[in-house]
């Protein structure tokens, strides 16, 4: 990279913009800022580009047209580019509106009309190629700072593998969310976040996404088999992505 | 003299808005503030959810003020399924939402306004030249965070609460390094009031109105379910508060608005500590002194944020110095039909949700009201009786005045999206 400091972009798209805030709540925020030439950063600075960046992350999920275009010429402006969060990875809260009827939406948010461009809200790898995908609602502090330090090196940090389950302390055990016939989503979600929910006595409610190789079937069939009913369980499953058609 | 004044995207707050004003021969003849944020349209993605599912959805609603979304959302499913929570959680639920409002407090004071008032175009460059305010600012924001991730399990969209009451009560000494750091961060907290009293903000007053809910005898952070107006004169009931405060959309807008009897009215730190000035501490209102005198500022709401930071911390010291949290299962809940209203005092200023229950536990109708909704018509109207008194100034120096008072209200634009159709000019 030589001795030009790279550029750097953080883009929001529909969202709380909830990991925009996760990264101000970096305690060495500025710290690690000071080595990169920050273009875009609307929630920290006045003048924004959209420059062509060297590492761009890109928050919240695409649902008009217009977002699919603009998030498409961001990508090509950039070289790296990092789908930040639940909601620009797979979608997140917002793409819980896929499952209700447009005319229903509008009747309960006060007869308002859809946009004309509405699409249905999606992650942003619908659009656009993604190189590295950091998962969470909200991301995790510690991936993000690891990711830029890597990047600083010339290097693409490789994603988690394993599920939440890998980093579960209950893994096995009698106190397994799943034994007390919660539903856990922790088989189905991708791990890296140091399972922060179950150590703290929560179920995985599955804010990073499911995992492409996991049995949602066996899962589905197991929480039935509870005697819990298909709408409580599937309202959990899409929750953070539509699983339906998985 | 200016013709036109377009701030396309306003920066430095939270969500996506827009400032078109037009002036003809010194008469300004438009000052439209467009919201144009995505709409996610939480109210009907609420419907028909279960109640336990409800607060972690209603939790993204906004990722600055998470903590209080989440507060006002188990209030209401409690009120409508008729669950009382213990003592321990109520005061637990205060600790959360001081944490929640510190956090969002000092980022908006630190890192949006501050480098506007110090002559930096941002944080970064301004923590170049101000090392030690901006190290007085990370202490502060550890703390915030610290409180919330203690309680809450993370810093944003805390997941132990649930209705009835927690999933899990941290251990003793969890508290005791709580309290610890809290005690330490104390001083922090009275140099930021201090230096946002003395800012030099514009010269501006202009009479509106306030509105808070009512603060407990002696206890500035526990609201009652009741509203008080300009002066601290209780005068609503929470449960009254459709009727009172009328939302509207406005064209070319995502963001809804509200009106209180036909006129725009304000909330946040500086209507709280307008309306709730007696139950300050005694310390709390000595740092209130400087504010006071100007009680026709919007822009007062800065130092007021500044002083709400100390108070509150203080509060934290109390109430962990005087109690002993002990582990509590929450309130068993049995599910029914019924509608309940939570209200509580978010960083911004009130937040109301409203959800009908069926009898499985469904919510069938929801309603959410948030501050930066009541606060836009009160901005706008500020902007154009601020506007005048400014034409005679290079424009670059009227946007910055101009965006000066925006983050002055703290504005919350994804808050406030719902969504109409967007027109662009």
């Amino acid at each position: 990279m030589g001795d030009k400091k790279p550029v750097l972009g953080i883009v929001s798209f529909t969202c709380d913009q909830g990991c925009q805030f996760t990264i101000l709540f970096i305690e060495k925020l500025m710290d690690i800022l000071k080595k990169f030439d920050v273009q875009y950063f609307h929630l920290l600075k006045e003048k924004n580009r959209k420059a062509k960046f060297d590492l761009c992350f890109v928050e919240g999920a695409i649902t008009t047209k217009k977002e699919a275009e603009k998030l498409k010429e961001i990508r090509k402006k950039s070289k790296v580019l990092v789908a930040l969060g639940a909601c620009a990875c797979h979608g997140g809260v917002p793409a819980m509106r896929n499952f209700i009827e447009n005319k229903e939406l509008e009747k309960y948010v006060y007869n308002q009309k859809l946009p004309k461009d509405a699409l249905s809200a999606a992650g942003i790898g619908e659009y656009v190629k993604v190189d590295y995908y950091m998962y969470g609602c909200p991301i995790i502090k510690e991936e993000f700072m690891n990711f830029l330090n890597q990047f600083l090196k010339g290097k693409i940090m490789k994603e988690f593998e394993g599920p939440v389950c890998a980093e579960c302390p209950r893994q096995g055990k009698q106190d397994c969310f799943l034994r007390q016939k919660k539903i856990c989503l922790g088989p189905l979600t991708h791990g890296g976040c140091s399972a922060v929910c179950t150590k703290a006595n929560f179920e995985c409610m599955g804010c990073r996404g499911p995992r492409p190789k996991a049995d949602y079937k066996a899962e589905i069939e197991l929480f039935k088999s509870w005697g819990l009913s298909e709408k409580e369980v599937m309202q959990r499953l899409n929750m953070f992505k539509n699983i339906e058609n998985t | 003299m200016p013709k036109k004044i377009n701030l396309n995207q306003i920066t430095k707050i939270e969500g996506h808005a827009k400032l078109h004003i037009k002036i003809d021969k010194g008469e300004i003849k438009k000052v439209n503030l467009k919201i144009y944020e995505g709409s996610r349209y939480f109210e009907g993605i609420l419907k028909d959810k279960k109640f336990n599912d409800v607060n972690h959805i209603a939790s993204r609603i906004c990722g600055i003020c998470s903590p209080v979304h989440g507060l006002t959302s188990v209030k209401a499913t409690e009120k409508a399924l008729g669950v009382q929570v213990s003592e321990q959680t109520e005061l637990l639920r205060e600790i959360l939402n001081i944490g929640g409002t510190i956090q969002s407090h000092v980022l908006h004071l630190y890192f949006l306004t501050l480098p506007d008032y110090t002559g930096f175009p941002n944080a970064v460059q301004m923590a170049q030249k101000h090392p030690e305010k901006v190290k007085s600012a990370l202490k502060i924001k550890q703390i915030g965070n610290d409180l919330v991730r203690v309680i809450g399990g993370r810093d944003i969209h805390p997941f132990t609460l649930t209705p009835g009451g927690f999933v899990r009560i941290p251990k003793p000494e969890q508290f005791k390094a709580l309290l610890k750091s809290a005690k330490a961060c104390l001083p922090e907290t009275e140099k930021a009031a201090h230096l946002f009293c003395g800012l030099d903000y514009p010269d501006f007053k202009r009479e509106t109105k306030h509105y808070a809910l009512k603060a407990k005898k002696g206890c500035f952070f526990c609201p009652e379910d009741k509203i008080t107006c300009t002066g601290g004169k209780q005068c609503i009931a929470v449960t009254d508060y459709e009727d009172y405060f009328k939302e509207f959309f406005k064209q070319g807008s995502t963001a809804e608005f509200a009106k209180a009897n036909e006129s725009s009215y304000m909330v946040g730190a500086w209507s709280r500590i307008l309306n709730n000035y007696d139950q300050l501490s005694k310390e709390g209102k000595k740092l209130t002194s400087c504010i006071l005198p100007r009680k026709f500022s919007p822009f007062m709401n800065n130092p007021a944020q500044a002083v709400e930071m100390w108070e509150g911390l203080k509060r934290v010291v109390d109430v962990l110095e005087s109690t002993d949290f002990k582990p509590e299962k929450p309130v068993e809940i049995k599910t029914k039909a019924g509608t309940g209203i939570g209200a509580n005092e978010a960083p911004r200023g009130i937040v109301f949700h409203k959800y009908k229950y069926d009898n499985k536990g469904y919510t069938k109708l929801v309603n959410i009201t948030t501050p930066t909704t009541q606060n836009l018509q009160n901005l706008e109207d500020d902007i154009k009786h601020f506007l005048p008194t400014l034409l005679d100034k290079p424009k670059e120096e009227i946007q910055l005045e101009i965006e000066k008072l925006i983050r002055a209200y703290d504005p919350c634009i994804s808050c406030a999206a719902h969504f109409l159709e967007i027109v662009w000019e």
